[in-house]
């Protein structure tokens, strides 16, 4: 097949790249005025606002890492009944809403939350204790519980590879513990540590909703291009964050390239769970997990259960006062909810049709092309959503069209960085499919579209099923073109999570995060049944 | 049909797997290419599909040149490795997947699929699905598929390395038969040599992404046309010696001990020749009987025979002619004169140079 035609097919990638990235950041970088990006440069504020995000990204990964190392070890090491389920529940706080464990701080940490309240009346001061909230160190916080289910997945990944073998080997000739430790795990775990660390270290680099609802007068870059987003300085320090974000992407590109290819073990390393409690260090290790699980399903558990221990009041009667809620601005809630699940389920549909056809022509390409596709398809993960939502304003929102107020300027904002996901779970599952089964397909007399819909597609269809509930939890939890996009007439919930907090409503805004919460962990359940590759995200 | 293959060459990378591969196949017979792993055999058949495309060279259906043309249009059939089977799909829509790819009606498909499924000993089962059948079972239902469509060309891709010994020998027969009965040309690819002989009307050897060999089936196994044919063949022992022409078509060679007369239709002047044989063809002596000294090394009992080692001055020879009713006699005994027999009419000559 000649370059040009492996070119032409490939229409449905750079008919995305160019509708969803490259016209947002050519309005975005046509918006930057030369003397403000100079000046935002060698600006002060600017400054302090790069290196408190620099500063909690870098304190997240490490508390993360550190934290997340013992459970990964347990969960590696040891078997036991269960152990699937426990592993899912911990990723459970990895898959629901970022405001949902900020609530849930709120909740615990506030001047009159759970935990002052029991310090005040245990010390008897009559004043809060913990005073963190609404400071870096919530945000802190926030991230460490977030992104601890996810560096322990990646971690677990890499204790599983270590080769028993070695192991034995190491202890027969040197005995010592950390000479094991040093030739045998460190070897091996390296670059899953490696992979932890940059992928925490770019999420948090970018957090949006964290900040925004329990960071206090702690901001970040992100939060800064949505506060200034009708100031014309928010598109240079929009193209800073861009730039700053894409080398970390590029850096994250590299690392997987080069370094990341996970190990098969030749044997398992898995010993059954009741050794663990046959020694004082194991009993430790258990007892460290327990508080861990703790530690991640508090902050959960509480936005989600609290509407339902309120005092005097039921929970359908709670849920009817939120149906019934009026913004100040006239838009009920009901509305609210309609536009939401409306822009879900656009987006869902919208992204995994897109998705599908894309890995399908780079599928068809083949070679260096699919490579290139499969890079390219990465960077917008880990790339600033703020600048990426604030191109998609300039361009589609006032300039090549005028959408803002429209929900397919929503539509839009969404699908570009859920299109990247669902691309990668129908890719996974693609790759799955046996060479073998194309071969004899096309051995066998089959055109590539006969085959598609033949072959490949009934073999591929649980990973659709799971991009497409992915792509919907995705729409239903996104709080960054949320607020950005919402105006008085057109809001999603998280928008509507966030103005209930403003309105001081925290038993409204507790019922609808607790709602959205179970939806999506519902959702994201039935999606993990559906396909695997979900996880393979990690 | 007749298939002719004209100097493919194929690179991966800096990697040469096929360099200059040419063979022909008469219509309605089998090759089979035998050859180590890694020696471009798949390659020369994923070329031969239409699944990779040659850097260089022709293919030839019946002196139509279908080198550019894609799989679907070159009317073969195929049998992988792995059974390949479309796992969503029952046996009969695994058969039909060729008919219905090629727009057959819906009539003459399910006739079709009724003939192969007898034809592949499939009655029965034709609403199960893969996971629901026998390893053998699977591999039926591959060629199945293979053949539903009337292929001008087969081609089997070792498909039966994943199988055990029993049903090794039911599928060949299977493919034996059904390739018998329909006259296709067919290319089986193994690297097993009692397949090679089993399934080849001809055979081809290939080594490092060449051809070293072609001839039929009984010619390359009594006279493999190169040394290192001869080597792959199991002819292992080699032995360096003078020969010398009696009259046009006999040869005397000269050994240690004594001297052999045989059948040569090589050069008629005398010079070095080189003696290779099978373990098989040589056994030990330990009064004495044979042509060449030598000191036992090591024997193992090997099920049906005694295997020797023979340290001579011509190297190592190995032995296996001695029965296993020998082992007793012969075990612990290294170190010790024996004398190795050659059943040189068995043997291959080889011309080395001239004296």
């Amino acid at each position: 097949m000649s370059l040009t035609r492996r070119l032409l097919i490939l229409t449905p990638f750079f008919l995305f790249l160019f509708l969803f990235y490259i016209i947002p950041l050519l309005f975005l970088i046509g918006n930057v005025n030369q003397n403000d990006f100079i000046s935002v440069l060698s600006d002060d504020y600017i400054h302090r606002l790069f290196y408190g995000t620099l500063a909690q990204a870098v304190l997240s990964t490490l508390i993360t890492l550190i934290l997340s190392l013992p459970v990964a070890f347990f969960l590696a090491k040891y078997s036991f009944k269960g152990k699937r389920v426990l592993e899912y529940v911990l990723l459970t706080t990895f898959f629901v809403p970022g405001f949902t464990i900020a609530e849930g701080l709120i909740v615990l940490l506030g001047e009159k939350g759970i935990i002052n309240s029991l310090l005040s009346q245990l010390l008897a001061t009559g004043e809060p204790v913990v005073k963190i909230l609404y400071s870096i160190w919530a945000v802190v916080l926030a991230h460490v519980i977030y992104y601890v289910p996810l560096a322990t997945l990646i971690l677990e990944q890499g204790f599983s590879s270590v080769n028993q073998d070695l192991v034995d080997a190491a202890r027969v000739f040197s005995g010592s513990t950390l000479r094991v430790f040093k030739t045998v795990y460190l070897n091996f775990l390296t670059p899953y540590m490696g992979a932890a660390s940059l992928l925490v270290f770019a999420f948090s680099f970018i957090t949006y909703s964290t900040p925004m609802l329990v960071g206090g007068r702690f901001t970040t870059l992100e939060v800064e291009i949505y506060a200034t987003k009708f100031k014309p300085v928010s598109s240079s320090i929009a193209l800073l964050q861009l730039l700053l974000t894409l080398l970390v992407s590029i850096i994250i590109i590299l690392f997987r390239e080069k370094y990341y290819a996970p190990f098969s073990t030749s044997r398992p390393v898995e010993e059954p769970v009741s050794r663990l409690f046959s020694s004082p260090s194991g009993i430790l290790l258990a007892a460290y997990v327990a508080f861990i699980y703790v530690f991640e399903l508090t902050p959960v558990a509480i936005p989600v259960i609290s509407p339902f221990l309120e005092t005097g009041r039921s929970f359908p009667g709670l849920f009817k006062e939120l149906y019934d809620f009026k913004f100040g601005f006239g838009l009920s809630f009901n509305e609210v909810l309609f536009q939401s699940l409306s822009i879900a389920l656009i987006v869902s549909a919208v992204s995994t049709l897109l998705s599908v056809a894309i890995v399908w022509s780079s599928k068809l390409s083949g070679g260096i092309l699919e490579k290139i596709v499969s890079i390219l398809m990465a960077l917008p993960l880990t790339m600033s959503r703020s600048s990426l939502a604030l191109g998609i304003l300039l361009s589609y929102g006032f300039g090549v069209t005028r959408l803002y107020g429209s929900w397919i300027l929503m539509t839009i904002g969404q699908s570009a960085v859920v299109v990247p996901l669902a691309a990668r779970i129908i890719e996974a599952s693609w790759s799955r499919v046996v060479k073998e089964y194309r071969e004899a397909a096309d051995a066998h007399g089959a055109t590539a579209f006969f085959r598609l819909v033949r072959v490949e597609m009934p073999l591929i269809m649980p990973a659709v099923v799971a991009s497409l509930l992915m792509a919907f939890s995705s729409s239903l939890s996104d709080f960054t073109f949320s607020t950005f996009f919402s105006t008085l007439n057109l809001m999603t919930l998280p928008v509507a999570v966030n103005l209930l907090i403003d309105y001081r409503r925290l038993n409204l805004a507790l019922a609808l995060t607790s709602l959205l919460t179970m939806l999506v962990i519902i959702v994201e359940t039935a999606g993990s049944q559906f396909s695997k590759e979900r996880l393979r995200l990690i | 049909m007749k298939l002719e293959v004209q100097d493919l060459r194929k690179k991966f990378g800096g990697f040469e797997a096929l360099r200059g591969v040419s063979f022909s196949i008469p219509s309605g017979k089998t090759l089979a290419l035998l050859g180590p792993s890694g020696c471009g055999k798949t390659t020369t058949l994923r070329v031969i599909a239409g699944l990779l495309k040659p850097d260089s060279g022709r293919i030839l259906f019946d002196g139509e040149d279908v080198t550019e043309l894609p799989p679907r249009q070159r009317n073969i059939g195929m049998v992988f490795q792995s059974p390949a089977l479309f796992p969503n799909f029952t046996v009969r829509e695994n058969i039909a997947f060729p008919l219905e790819a090629r727009g057959k009606k819906p009539e003459e498909i399910s006739r079709r699929v009724k003939e192969v499924t007898e034809m592949v000993e499939l009655s029965g089962l034709e609403e199960r699905r893969p996971h629901e059948l026998s390893r053998g079972q699977q591999q039926r239902v591959a060629i199945g598929r293979a053949i539903a469509s009337e292929v001008k060309l087969l081609l089997l891709d070792e498909p039966l390395t994943a199988l055990d010994a029993g049903l090794r020998a039911e599928i060949s027969s299977t493919i034996r038969m059904i390739q018998r009965k329909l006259g296709i040309t067919t290319i089986y690819v193994t690297h097993d040599q009692l397949e090679a002989f089993a399934m080849g009307d001809f055979i081809a050897t290939m080594f490092d992404g060449t051809i070293d060999a072609y001839a039929d089936a009984q010619t390359m196994y009594a006279k493999p046309p190169t040394e290192k044919t001869a080597r792959f063949l199991g002819f292992v022992n080699r032995l360096e010696t003078s020969a010398e022409h009696l009259d046009p078509e006999t040869i005397r060679l000269v050994f240690p001990g004594g001297e052999f007369k045989m059948k040569w239709h090589g050069s008629k002047t005398a010079g070095k020749v080189a003696v290779l044989f099978r373990p098989e063809d040589a056994s030990i002596s330990l009064e004495g009987e044979g042509l060449l000294d030598g000191e036992l090394s090591s024997s193992m009992f090997a099920g049906r025979n005694t295997v020797t080692r023979v340290k001579t001055s011509q190297g190592m020879i190995e032995c296996a002619g001695n029965d296993s009713s020998q082992y007793q006699a012969i075990s612990g005994m290294a170190g010790r004169k024996v004398t190795v027999k050659i059943d040189l009419n068995k043997a291959l000559l080889i011309e080395t140079g001239k004296t």
